[in-house]
C-alpha cells in the first residue's frame, strides 16, 4: 500500500502548499505591488510495471506570479505621465489663483491707482486727490511686490520639492539595488522565481516613476538596470549611482538636478522629463519664468512710462516731476540683471549691467550672451524664440555698451573671455524692484512747463496752442538748454508777426529787445486758415544760418546813369546735401550748384526741392547817413529801380523833407515811398524807418521776405554820401559824383538753411560766400528746442504771442492727463497693449495653461485608472476566486486524506486477517 | 474579464469622488452664483469678463468725472450770469447819466458811487474761487488773485491763458474753466486802447509802477495806432542839472518821440504822449552812469610809423556791428591815422558813422558808452596804432546807461473794469462845464459799446458752456449705454444659469447615491460570508 499513500502524500502536500498560496493571496489581497501567486502542479512519472503505468500522484514543479510584463512597464510610463501632469497642475493652480484673485491679482489695484489718477487730473490743486494718488501708487507697487513674494514662494517651493524628490530617487535606487543583489542570490540558489522580491522591485521601480521617466533594462541573472534622462545609468546591478540637487551655474535662484558619477557631477535637469521632478521642471522652464517676466515687463514698463512722462511736468512748487516710480535704470538694480555663469574662467571679475532705453521694445524673455570658445566674437540669443538678437567682437575698451529690444548692455570692467556666458534677465526681479518715489501731494507734476500767451494787444484773431513740452533731453540723450534752469524758460519765446503771412520767433529775456535765437527761426512762412507748427518736430533737425556777408561780395559800381543793376557778386556754390540712414549706414548725396549771381530767393527754392532741406531767403538793408545829403537836384535814391525821391518838374518836391537838417522824417518819407510802391509791395518788401540802437542815427530798414536781391542806386552831389549796410552790418558808402552820374550797389539775399535728420550740408568751396565756413564746428546747430505750439487763424502784423515757463500754473492739469492716458495707451509690447493688457494676457496664459494642465491631467489620470485595472485584472487577487480556491483546495485535500484513510483501512483489513 | 476585489473597490472609489467633486463645484458655482470662477475654468470669458471690469471702472470713474465737470461749469455759468447782470445795471446807469441833461454834479457823483460799488462788486465776481479755494478765472494760476489793481493804479490780470480739461471719455475732454483773459480783458473797444506793463526784467525792488492810464486826446492817439511804446529810464546823470531823465521810444522802430529824449520827469507827474496820458511811480532804477567807451593808440605798445600802412585793413566791431577800415595811405603820425579813419573818399568815414565811433589823434572813442573793439590787423597796424590789432583789443571804461523800462501796448480791446472805471471816473470830472459833459457823452457812448461787447464775449463763453454741458450728458448717456451692455455681457460670460446649474445638481447628487448604493450592495458580496 505504500503506493497509495505516498500518492495521497502528495496530495496532500501539494494542496497544502495550494492552500497555502491562497492564504498568502489573500493577506496580500492589499498590498501595494503584489501579484498574485499560484502553484503550479505536475504529474510525477508513473511507475512501470508490467500492466502499464502505474501513476505516482503529483508534484509542484513552481509557484508563480501572474504578471504580464508589458503591462508592468506600461503602467510605470503611465504613472510617470500621471504625476508629471499632477505635479505640473498643482503648482500652475497656485499661480493661477495667485494671478486672478481679487485680494491678490493686480488687475484691481491698476483700476484704482488710474481711478485715483483721475481724480487727481479733474481737480489738480486739491492736495487730497494728490494724497490718495501716493497711497494708492504706493498700493499698486505693493501688490506688485506681493505678487512677486507669491511667485517666489513657488520657485522656492520648487526647489524644496526637488530637494525632497531627489532624495527620494537616492533611496529608491538604493533599495533596487539592494533587492537586485537579493535577487540575483536567489536566482543563484534556487531556480525558482523569487516572487516577493521581485513585487517589491516592481514596486520600487513604480515608485521611481512617479518621481521621474526611466528607462528599465533587463540584464540577466535577474538583474535590472534603470537608467534615467539621456541614458544616466541609476541602477546598474547591485550598484546605485546618486543624484544631487546643485546651484544653476548661469542662474543661482534656480536649483538644478546633477548626476554624480565617478568622473563628477553634470547638470541633467534638462534631459529629465516625466515624473514629479518633469513636471516641476517644465514648470518652472515654461510658465514660472513667463510669469516672473511678463509681470516684471509691466511693473518696469509701469515706473519708466509714469516716470518719462512725470518728469514733463511741473509740480506745485514750479520743479520738475522728479521719480513716480523707482529708476528702472538706477545702478544698483541695473547690475542686478546679468549673471556670469560660474563656470566662467577666473578671475570672477566682469562688472555688467543692463539699462532700460525703449520701454515700449521691452520683451518679456530672458537673454543669454555667449562668447565663442574660440575668439573673442559673442552673441546674444533671446531665450523665448532662439533668435540671435546680437552678435559683434567683445569691446576692445572698456566701458562700451551696446543696444537690442529696448535695453542697453553695458561693459564696465573685466577680463571677458572666449568661452564665457551670461545670462540677461531684464524683467525678472522687476516686478520686486518697483516701489512708490514720492514722499509728498506737492511733488506730483501736473502742471505742463509751458504756457502760451496772446498778446493783448493783437489786431487778427489768430489763436495760439497751448503747447506742450515734447521732451528735456536730445535724441543723444543731453538736457536741451530751454528748461536746463530751474524754474524758468531759457529764453523765454515771443512769436512775432513780421507781416500776416511770415513770422519770427524771437529770444524774448528783454521783451523790450527781443533777439534773435541761435539758430534763428525767422521770416518761416505762415499760412492762415491751417494749424502752423512753431518748432521743428524733428529732434534731429539742424539749422544752417546764414553766416557770408553778402555785401562784402558785389562791389559798388560808379558811372554815367542810368547804370544796369550790377550782380550782387555771389560765385557759383556747390552745396551737397548728404543723408546717412541711421540703420544701414549708407549715404546718399545730392548736389546743387548755384548759378553766378543768382538770387538769394531763387537758390533757396532750388535747395528746398531737394529731399530733407528747407530753405528760407531774406534780405535786408539798412540805409543810413543821410545827413550828408542835400535835397535838391540831382539827389535821387532808386531802389530796385524805384524813384523814392519824388520831383516837381527839375526840381525836389517840396513834400521832400531835408535829410541834411531833417534826417529822421527823410527817413521816414523814404520808408512811407517805399511801403507806398505797388511794384516793391509785390516783390515783398517792405520798409520801417528806424533809429541805430547804437548810433541813435535815423537808419532806414528795408527788407525783403523772400530773398530778392536789393539794389540801391544813388545819385547826387559831388562827395555826398549815403551808407548801405547789409544784414550783418557791413557796410558800404555809395557816393555821388554830380547829376548824370550814378552809383550802384547789389546787396544779395541770405539763407537761413534748416535740415532733417540725418541730413547734413557741405559746401563747396568750403569757406561758402553765403553761409560761412562749412567746415567749423557748429555749421549746422541743432534746431530742435522740444517744445510743440502751433498758431492758426488770421494774424495781422505786429501780433504777438508769447511762450514762457508756467510758473505757479496749479489748476494746470495737463501733464495729468498725460499720466491718466498711460493707462489707456498701449505702451507694451511695441504699443501692441496697454499696462493692464499686459497683466490680462499673463492671467489668460496661466488660465488656459492651467486649464488645459488639467485636462490633460484627467486624461493622464484616465490612461493609467485603465492601465491599473488591467493590471489588476490580471495580476490581481479576487477573494472571491481565493475563496472558491480555498474550498476547492480544502476538498482535494480532503480527498487526498480520505485516500490515506482508504490507504489505512486496507492496511488494517490485512492486517486483521493475521 | 477578471477582475479583482481591489477594482471593485477602486471603481467605487473613484466614481464616488469624482461625483463628489462635479457636486462640489456646482455648489461652488451655485454659492457665488458666477459660472466662471477662476480664469482656468473658462480662460477665453475670464480674459473677456477682466476688459470689461476694467471698462467698467473706467466708466464709473468717467461718470465722476463727468459730475465733476459739470459742477464746474455751473459755478461758473453762475458768476457769469452775476457778471452779466452787473453789467445790465451799469448800463442803465450809463443810459441814466447819458440821456439827463439836468443831472447836477452832485447827481452824477452819486451815481459814480455806485458804479464804483458794483466796480468792487464785480472785481470780487472775477476773483470767483470753487469750492477748493482755486481761482477759477486765473487760467493756470489758481492759487493767485487773477485780477488786481484799483481805478487809480490800473487793473491787471495776473493769471494765464489757457483752459483746464477734464476726461470724459477714452478720446474725449471738456474744457472746465475759461481764462479770464479772453472774456474779461480782451473785450474789443469802441476806440484803439491800450495797455501798460512793466517790463518783467526790471531790476528795481520794490517794483515801480506805471498806471493804466487814459486816452485824453482819441484823435491823436489813432494817428500814432497800433504803434507800441517803450519808456526807459535813464541816469540823473544823462541831463544838466542832473535828475530822473526818461526816453521814449517807439517799439517797432527805436526811433525816439520827441521831446521824450532823457526827459526830465518827476515821478508820479502824467505824461501826456500821442493822446495817452499815465503815471509812472515808484523808484525806478536808472542804471549806470553813461561813460563812453575809448580805445587810445598806444595804450599797448609804442606807436611807430615806420612800418607801410597803405596795404592794410582793421575791423572796428561795436556791438553786433563790424567794419572793416581800408587803410590806403602811408602815415607818419596819430593825427593823419585819424584822418585816414575819417577819410570820406575811401568810405570810412560812412564806416565811423555807422559804428558812431569818433576818431581823433588821441584814439577811437564810443560817446554811447558801447564797448568797442579793435582786431583784424596785422604787426604793421600793431605797430601804427600802438595796439594789438592782430589779435584785438577791446575797450573796457564804456557803461551804457540803461534803467527800467516800461511798456505802453496798444490794444484793440480794454478790459471790463476799466471801462467801469473810465466811466466813474468820467462823472467825478464832471464840474458843470460844457467840455466836461462833451467828455461824458463821449464816455457813456463808449461805455455803452464796451459793454455790449463784455456782454458778447459773455454770451458767447455762456453758449460755449451749454455746449459743453451738452456733450457731458450726451456722453454721459453714451456711458450709461455702454455700461448697460457691458453688464449685461458681462452677466452672460460669467454669470450662472441657476435653473441649468440647479438640474445639474441634482442630477450629480442621483449619479452620486447610486454610486453609493451599489457600493454598498456590492461590497456586501462575499464568498467569505458564506462559508
Amino acid at each position: 500500500m505504500p503506493g497509495l499513500l505516498d500518492t495521497a502524500v502528495t496530495g496532500l502536500r501539494i494542496s497544502q502548499t495550494a492552500l497555502r498560496t491562497t492564504g498568502h493571496n489573500i493577506a496580500n489581497a492589499n498590498t501595494p505591488g503584489y501579484s498574485r501567486q499560484q502553484v503550479e502542479i505536475a504529474t510525477n512519472p508513473a511507475q512501470s510495471n508490467g500492466a502499464g503505468f502505474i501513476g505516482n500522484g503529483a508534484r509542484i514543479t513552481a509557484i508563480e506570479r501572474v504578471v504580464d510584463e508589458f503591462m508592468v512597464a506600461q503602467l510605470r510610463t503611465d504613472t510617470s505621465l500621471k504625476s508629471e501632469l499632477e505635479s505640473f497642475n498643482e503648482n500652475i493652480r497656485q499661480l493661477d489663483t495667485l494671478l486672478s484673485d481679487p485680494s491678490t491679482g493686480l488687475s484691481q489695484s491698476l483700476d484704482k491707482f488710474f481711478a485715483t489718477m483721475e481724480n487727481g487730473a479733474d481737480d489738480p490743486t486739491s492736495i487730497p486727490s494728490r494724497q490718495l494718488i501716493l497711497s494708492e501708487a504706493d498700493n499698486l507697487a505693493q501688490r506688485f511686490n506681493t505678487l512677486y513674494d507669491g511667485i517666489e514662494t513657488v520657485n522656492s517651493n520648487i526647489n524644496q520639492k526637488l530637494g525632497v524628490a531627489v532624495s527620494q530617487i537616492n533611496a529608491l535606487a538604493t533599495s533596487i539595488a539592494e533587492i537586485n543583489k537579493n535577487i540575483s542570490q536567489s536566482v543563484g540558489v534556487s531556480d525558482q522565481p523569487p516572487n516577493d522580491l521581485l513585487d517589491q522591485r516592481e514596486e520600487a521601480l513604480r515608485q521611481l516613476s512617479e518621481l521621474v521617466s526611466i528607462d528599465v533594462v533587463e540584464q540577466g541573472d535577474g538583474l535590472l538596470n534603470v537608467s534615467i534622462g539621456s541614458g544616466q545609468s541609476l541602477v546598474v546591478g547591485g550598484d546605485a549611482r546618486q543624484l544631487a540637487l546643485v546651484d544653476g551655474t548661469l542662474d543661482p535662484q534656480q536649483k538644478e538636478v546633477a548626476y554624480q558619477d565617478s568622473v563628477g557631477s553634470q547638470v541633467i535637469s534638462s534631459f529629465l522629463s516625466g515624473g514629479e521632478v518633469g513636471g516641476l521642471l517644465d514648470f518652472r522652464q515654461s510658465t514660472l519664468s513667463t510669469a516672473f517676466n511678463e509681470l516684471g515687463r509691466v511693473a518696469m514698463v509701469m515706473s519708466d512710462t509714469y516716470n518719462e512722462a512725470h518728469s514733463k511736468g511741473i509740480d506745485l512748487n514750479n520743479q520738475f516731476g522728479g521719480l513716480f516710480f523707482s529708476d528702472v535704470n538706477d545702478p544698483a538694480v541695473a547690475a542686478t540683471r546679468v549673471f556670469g555663469d560660474s563656470n566662467n574662467a577666473p578671475p570672477s571679475d566682469r562688472v555688467m549691467s543692463v539699462e532700460l532705453n525703449d520701454s515700449s521694445q521691452l520683451t518679456a524673455s530672458d537673454y543669454v550672451m555667449e562668447v565663442a570658445s574660440g575668439d573673442t566674437s559673442y552673441r546674444i540669443t533671446r531665450e523665448s524664440d532662439g533668435a540671435v538678437v546680437f552678435s559683434g567682437a567683445l569691446p576692445s575698451t572698456l566701458p562700451a555698451s551696446i543696444e537690442f529690444d529696448g535695453l542697453e548692455l553695458n561693459f564696465f570692467s573685466g577680463s571677458f573671455q572666449a568661452g564665457d556666458r551670461f545670462l540677461i534677465q531684464p524683467t525678472r526681479t522687476a516686478a520686486r524692484d518697483i516701489a512708490s518715489a514720492l514722499e509728498r501731494p506737492d511733488q506730483l507734476a501736473f502742471a505742463s512747463p509751458v504756457v502760451t500767451t496772446s498778446d493783448s494787444g493783437n489786431t487778427g484773431n489768430a489763436k495760439i496752442s497751448a503747447g506742450s513740452l515734447i521732451t528735456l533731453s536730445d535724441v543723444s540723450g543731453n538736457a536741451l538748454p530751454l528748461f536746463a534752469n530751474a524754474g524758468a524758460m531759457s529764453p523765454p519765446l515771443v512769436v512775432q508777426f513780421t507781416s500776416p503771412t511770415t513770422y519770427d520767433v524771437l529770444d524774448n529775456s528783454d521783451p523790450a529787445n527781443p533777439v534773435q535765437l541761435d539758430p534763428p527761426i525767422r521770416n518761416r512762412t505762415y499760412l492762415p486758415g491751417q494749424v502752423n507748427q512753431l518748432f521743428s518736430q524733428d529732434p534731429g533737425s539742424t539749422l544752417v544760418a546764414a553766416n557770408g556777408a553778402s555785401l562784402g561780395v558785389g562791389a559798388s559800381v560808379a558811372g554815367a546813369g542810368p547804370l544796369a543793376a550790377n550782380p550782387n557778386g555771389y560765385p557759383s556754390e556747390a552745396f551737397t546735401i548728404t543723408h546717412t540712414d541711421s540703420t544701414t549706414g549708407i549715404q546718399t548725396t545730392q548736389i546743387l550748384s548755384s548759378t553766378p549771381n543768382d538770387s538769394a530767393k531763387s537758390i533757396a527754392s532750388q535747395l528746398s526741392n531737394l529731399q530733407g532741406v528747407t530753405a528760407i531767403a531774406r534780405n535786408s538793408v539798412n540805409l543810413g547817413d543821410f545827413a550828408n545829403l542835400t535835397n535838391s537836384s540831382p539827389l535821387q535814391i532808386e531802389l530796385n529801380g524805384v524813384d523814392l525821391v519824388e520831383y516837381n518838374g527839375a526840381a525836389v518836391d517840396a513834400a521832400v523833407p531835408n535829410p541834411n537838417t531833417n534826417p529822421a522824417e527823410f527817413n521816414s518819407y523814404l520808408a512811407d515811398r517805399i511801403n507806398a510802391d505797388p511794384g516793391l509791395q509785390a516783390q515783398g518788401i517792405r520798409a520801417v524807418a528806424g533809429t541805430n540802437t547804437a548810433t541813435g542815427q535815423p537808419e532806414l530798414r528795408v527788407t525783403s521776405s523772400q530773398g530778392d536781391d536789393l539794389n540801391v542806386t544813388l545819385e547826387a552831389g559831388v562827395g555826398e554820401t549815403l551808407s548801405v549796410a547789409d544784414y550783418n552790418a557791413s557796410v558800404v558808402g555809395l557816393t555821388g559824383s554830380g547829376a548824370g552820374n550814378e552809383e550802384t550797389v547789389t546787396v544779395g539775399g541770405t539763407l537761413d538753411i534748416e535740415l532733417s535728420s540725418d541730413y547734413a550740408l557741405t559746401t563747396s568751396p568750403v569757406l561758402s560766400a553765403l553761409l560761412g565756413d562749412s567746415s567749423a564746428p557748429g555749421f549746422a546747430k541743432s534746431s530742435y528746442l522740444g517744445i510743440e505750439a502751433s498758431v492758426n487763424g488770421v494774424a495781422d502784423t505786429g501780433d504777438r504771442f508769447t511762450l514762457g515757463f508756467n510758473t505757479d500754473g496749479i489748476s494746470d492739469n495737463r501733464n495729468a492727463i498725460e499720466l491718466v492716458n498711460l493707462s489707456s495707451v498701449a505702451t507694451v509690447s511695441g504699443g501692441l497693449k496697454t499696462l493692464s493688457d499686459s497683466y490680462g494676457t499673463l492671467v489668460e496664459l496661466v488660465g488656459i495653461e492651467t486649464n488645459s494642465s488639467s485636462i490633460n491631467l484627467n486624461a493622464g489620470e484616465q490612461v493609467l485608472a485603465q492601465t491599473e485595472n488591467l493590471r489588476n485584472s490580471v495580476s490581481g487577487v479576487n477573494l472571491d476566486e481565493e475563496a472558491a480556491n480555498l474550498i476547492q483546495f480544502e476538498q482535494i485535500y480532503n480527498a487526498n486524506a480520505q485516500v490515506i484513510s482508504v490507504a489505512r483501512d486496507l492496511f488494517d483489513r490485512l492486517i486483521s486477517i493475521f | 474579464m477578471r477582475i479583482s476585489s481591489v477594482q471593485i473597490f477602486n471603481i467605487a472609489n473613484n466614481s464616488i469622488s469624482d461625483a463628489n467633486e462635479a457636486i462640489a463645484k456646482t455648489q461652488a458655482q451655485l454659492s457665488t452664483g458666477q459660472r466662471v470662477l477662476k480664469p482656468s475654468d473658462d480662460p477665453v470669458a475670464s480674459i473677456k469678463v477682466l476688459e470689461i471690469e476694467q471698462n467698467l471702472a473706467r466708466l464709473d470713474q468717467y461718470g465722476k468725472n463727468i459730475d465733476i465737470a459739470k459742477n464746474n461749469l455751473s459755478l461758473e455759468e453762475t458768476a457769469l450770469d452775476s457778471v452779466s447782470n452787473l453789467l445790465q445795471r451799469v448800463r442803465e446807469i450809463a443810459v441814466q447819466a447819458g440821456n439827463n441833461a439836468t443831472y447836477t454834479s452832485g447827481d452824477y457823483d452819486a451815481l459814480a458811487v455806485e458804479v464804483d460799488a458794483r466796480l468792487e462788486e464785480l472785481k470780487n465776481l472775477l476773483n470767483t474761487r470753487n469750492a477748493g479755494g482755486d481761482f477759477i478765472f486765473a487760467g493756470y494760476k489758481g492759487g493767485e488773485q487773477p485780477f488786481g489793481g484799483t481805478a487809480s493804479s490800473g487793473f491787471s490780470y495776473s493769471g494765464t491763458d489757457g483752459q483746464v480739461n477734464i476726461k470724459i471719455s477714452d478720446s474725449t475732454s471738456v474744457a472746465t474753466s475759461d481764462s479770464g483773459k479772453s472774456i474779461f480783458m480782451d473785450v474789443p473797444a469802441a476806440q484803439n486802447s491800450f495797455n501798460t506793463s512793466v517790463n518783467p526784467a526790471n531790476s528795481s525792488d520794490p517794483a515801480a509802477m506805471i498806471s493804466v492810464g487814459r486816452v485824453t486826446d482819441q484823435d491823436a492817439y489813432d494817428e500814432f495806432y497800433p504803434e507800441d511804446m517803450i519808456i526807459s529810464f535813464g541816469h540823473d546823470a544823462q541831463i544838466n542839472p542832473p535828475g530822473t531823465n526818461l526816453t521814449i521810444r517807439e517799439r517797432s522802430t527805436g526811433n525816439v518821440i520827441q521831446p521824450f529824449q532823457n526827459a526830465p520827469y518827476n515821478l508820479g507827474e502824467t505824461l501826456e504822449v500821442n493822446g495817452l496820458s499815465f503815471e509812472i511811480a515808484g523808484k525806478p532804477d536808472t542804471g549806470t552812469t553813461l561813460s563812453p567807451a575809448t580805445i587810445n593808440f598806444g595804450a599797448v605798445g609804442v606807436v611807430d610809423f615806420s612800418l607801410p600802412l597803405n596795404t592794410t585793413t582793421v575791423d572796428i566791431t561795436v556791438g553786433a556791428v563790424t567794419e572793416t577800415f581800408v587803410l590806403n595811405q602811408s602815415v607818419t603820425n596819430a593825427a593823419d591815422l585819424a584822418n585816414l579813419l575819417n577819410d570820406a573818399g575811401n568810405g570810412n568815414a560812412a564806416r565811423l558813422a555807422n559804428l558812431g565811433v569818433s576818431a581823433s589823434a588821441a584814439g577811437l572813442v564810443m560817446p554811447a558808452g558801447v564797448n568797442l573793439s579793435i582786431s583784424g590787423g596785422n604787426a604793421n597796424t600793431d605797430s601804427a596804432f600802438g595796439l594789438a590789432t592782430s589779435t584785438g583789443v577791446t575797450s573796457t571804461d564804456g557803461a551804457i546807461a540803461e534803467g527800467d523800462q516800461f511798456f505802453v501796448d496798444s490794444s484793440p480791446n480794454q478790459d471790463v473794469l476799466t471801462t467801469l472805471a473810465r466811466f466813474s471816473q468820467a462823472m467825478r470830472d464832471i464840474d458843470g462845464s460844457q467840455e466836461s459833459k462833451d467828455q461824458l457823452s463821449a464816455i457813456v457812448a463808449d461805455t455803452l459799446d464796451n459793454m455790449n461787447n463784455a456782454q458778447t464775449n459773455i454770451l458767447e463763453t455762456t453758449s460755449s458752456l451749454g455746449a459743453r454741458v451738452n456733450t457731458l450728458e450726451s456722453t454721459q448717456q453714451q456711458h450709461t449705454d455702454t455700461d448697460l451692455v457691458s453688464r449685461e455681457v458681462m452677466s452672460e460670460l460669467r454669470d450662472l444659469d441657476y435653473a441649468e446649474a440647479a438640474s445639474r445638481l441634482s442630477a450629480q447628487t442621483l449619479v452620486l447615491e447610486a454610486a453609493q448604493a451599489t457600493f454598498v450592495r456590492i461590497s456586501q458580496l462575499s464568498l467569505f460570508s458564506r462559508l
